[in-house]
């Protein structure tokens, strides 16, 4: 979009323009008519210079008839004048032709003529002076003086006619150059007049167009802005009151500052004696982890005995069940004799007690074998039982071990967080410190920004007041931009 | 244990130190056993043998209270289920046997539970029990019904010969 200036810029820029081109082309007729006017001042110096010419040897030829006539010297004064002008009258009219080719022809023809008519008055004077007036009166009936005349007037002829002719042409050149400026001047000055007014009209309806609705967009935005200050009117009374109660609460955290700087620094007391004490501990669990070792070592050597244990008691079940088998066995064949026995008879009979004795016997065994196998049962099962609690206690024992191990790689993490911690705590000490100073800088920066609070506060107020001039002078400007049909 | 041995000894030979026929009351032998978890008794008297664990042949097509046929002492006897022949059902295989003193015909049951010389007043008759065990020992309270292998061997003899005729 162009600018106002950009726009008004190139209207006068095209207006200049038009008048330089306009005062050019004036300058030029003017340049041209000058000229022409020099050049015709130039032709009637001429023809002057040429009326001159025949003129001077005019009033040769009159003062040498005097002196013919009458013989006395005194009528030879126009013809020595003449002889001692006419010279550099020609000169002169050579340099003043000089541009003319054609004229320096006709003065090559003029000057043998002049010269030859005075060298002609020269003889005819001393033939007055030594002869008389007779021979002249016949010399002059050949009538060649008169001839001579007429041939140099008739080249003086020519060159005023040459003359005559150039002036009739620079008067042409001075009615075209006069006609083509005032055409030029005329017209121009026309166009430019129009291109004056519409651009002026152009330029009248874009400006107000474009400057109304600026002042419209101004009028719309310092009606926002007005609510915008009314607004921040609002937010700077209540920053102010915020700002009361930060001071307030910055004023109570200065105070809190301060008791965490002395709870920092007895922290920082504790915190050295608890690496003291994590120090003794670790000691006291190196100890430790050496008697799990021990007590390790002590569990494998009581699993192995009682794996051995129960592996023996498995064996000795065999022999049992061997003993058992036996006893059963003894007891079958024993009934099977006592059967045997009470089909012989009475020579049985002895054999039958034999074969019932035994067989008692071997009941006994049986029930001795079976209270053995119980027994050794709950042997196995104790042993199984102890086994099965060792390998728990060795598991036991070894989740002890590593929970030692954890406990104690964590003890000396914790001897090596407490060491830091005191670090810490010393660098919070230091910090809590530095932070007190720092919150009671604060608590001065808060006051200040508090009193500038109340400042913005009435600032607000002034923006506010301003802001409500803007639109109504908004307003007014737009009237006076796009007056309204009342 | 050295203890106990030492009696077992002892007893055993006093046994033998005691004058025979000493005892006055008559006793009599039965084998207490136990067919599908109930307590029997099998006298002795009718028993040739008592036999555990024997490899038993089963024959295809049998009755349901023949198991098969064993081998005792180089004669093959037929193999007859007690639990069946009594009207119990029958669940895993038996493992004792009995061989009848009438024919050659075994008899197998669950548990054998030891050897019993009783008196003869222990012996009572049961008019309500079934005609294979009229007979019971009655014991300290428990009565212990007497299997009747005779019987059974005469019911087996029955069954086979129908079973011939039914072939013929």
């Amino acid at each position: 979009m162009w600018t106002f200036g950009r726009k008004i810029g190139l209207g006068f820029a095209v207006s200049f323009l038009l008048l330089l081109g306009i005062g050019a082309e004036a300058y030029r007729s003017l340049e041209s008519l000058a000229h022409t006017s020099r050049l015709v001042t130039h032709t009637y110096i001429i023809i002057e210079r040429l009326g001159n010419i025949t003129n001077t040897l005019a009033d040769a030829e009159t003062g040498l008839r005097g002196y013919i006539i009458a013989g006395d010297d005194v009528y030879l004064e126009p013809y020595q004048g003449a002889d001692r002008a006419l010279a550099g009258q020609i000169k002169e009219l050579r340099d003043l032709t000089s541009d003319n080719p054609a004229q320096q022809e006709r003065i090559n023809r003029l000057e043998p003529l002049i010269t030859a008519r005075l060298e002609a008055m020269k003889k005819t004077i001393e033939i007055r002076r030594t002869a008389g007036i007779t021979p002249i009166i016949e010399s002059s009936k050949s009538g060649a003086g008169r001839r001579a005349s007429d041939q140099i007037r008739q080249v003086a002829n020519e060159m005023e006619q040459e003359e005559r002719s150039l002036l009739k042409r620079r008067a042409e050149e001075v009615d075209t150059a006069r006609n083509g400026g005032t055409t030029a001047i005329v017209a121009g000055t026309l166009f430019c007049l129009l291109f004056i007014g519409f651009t002026g009209n152009y330029l009248a309806r874009s400006l107000s167009a474009q400057i109304g609705a600026v002042v419209s967009h101004v009028q719309s935005s310092a009606a926002e802005l007005q609510a915008a200050a009314a607004q921040q009117a609002t937010g700077a009374k209540e920053s102010s009151t915020s700002m009361s109660e930060i001071t307030t609460t910055i004023s109570e955290l200065l105070a809190t500052s301060r008791q965490i700087a002395e709870s920092a620094r007895r922290v920082s007391g504790v915190a050295e004696q608890t690496a003291e004490g994590a120090r003794s501990g670790e000691d006291i669990l190196q100890a430790g982890t050496a008697s799990f070792a021990g007590i390790r070592r002590q569990t494998e050597q009581i699993v192995g005995h009682m794996l051995e244990l129960g592996k023996k008691s498995q064996q000795i079940g065999a022999v049992l069940d061997m003993v058992l088998e036996l006893a059963e066995q003894t007891n079958i064949l024993s009934i099977n004799a006592s059967i045997e026995a009470a089909g012989a008879g009475e020579s049985g009979k002895r054999f039958g007690v034999v074969a019932d004795e035994i067989r008692k016997l071997a009941d006994r065994v049986s029930g001795s074998a079976k209270e053995i196998r119980g027994l050794i049962d709950d042997v196995r099962g104790a042993v199984n039982v102890t086994v099965m609690a060792t390998e728990t206690g060795a598991k036991g024992v070894d989740a002890g071990a590593r929970q030692f191990e954890q406990v104690a790689a964590a003890f000396k993490k914790i001897a090596g967080l407490v060491t830091t911690s005191t670090d810490a705590a010393r660098e919070i000490e230091l910090s809590t410190k530095q932070q007190a100073t720092a919150v009671e800088q604060v608590n001065v920066a808060i006051t200040s920004t508090a009193q500038a609070t109340k400042e913005t506060e009435a600032s607000s107020g002034q923006v506010l007041q301003t802001a409500s001039q803007l639109v109504v002078m908004s307003g007014d400007l737009l009237r006076l931009i796009q007056p309204r049909p009342a | 244990m050295s203890g106990r041995a030492a009696a077992l000894r002892e007893a055993f030979d006093r046994a033998f130190a005691e004058p025979a026929g000493g005892a006055q009351v008559q006793l009599r032998a039965f084998l207490a056993i136990g067919i599908g978890g109930a307590a029997h008794a099998i006298d002795i008297a009718e028993i040739s043998g008592l036999h555990a664990g024997k490899p038993i042949t089963a024959l295809p097509d049998a009755a349901p209270e023949f198991l098969g046929l064993a081998g005792f002492r180089g004669v093959v006897v037929p193999v007859y289920d007690l639990r069946v022949l009594l009207g119990q059902p029958a669940q895993a295989a038996p493992r004792w046997l009995v061989t009848a003193q009438a024919a050659p015909v075994a008899f197998a049951f669950d548990a054998f539970e030891g050897h019993l010389r009783v008196p003869l007043e222990t012996i009572v008759r049961e008019e309500e029990g079934q005609s294979r065990t009229r007979r019971a020992l009655r014991m300290e309270g428990v009565v212990r019904p007497i299997v009747e292998i005779a019987s059974l061997v005469e019911a087996v003899k029955i069954r086979a010969q129908a079973a011939r005729q039914g072939g013929e």
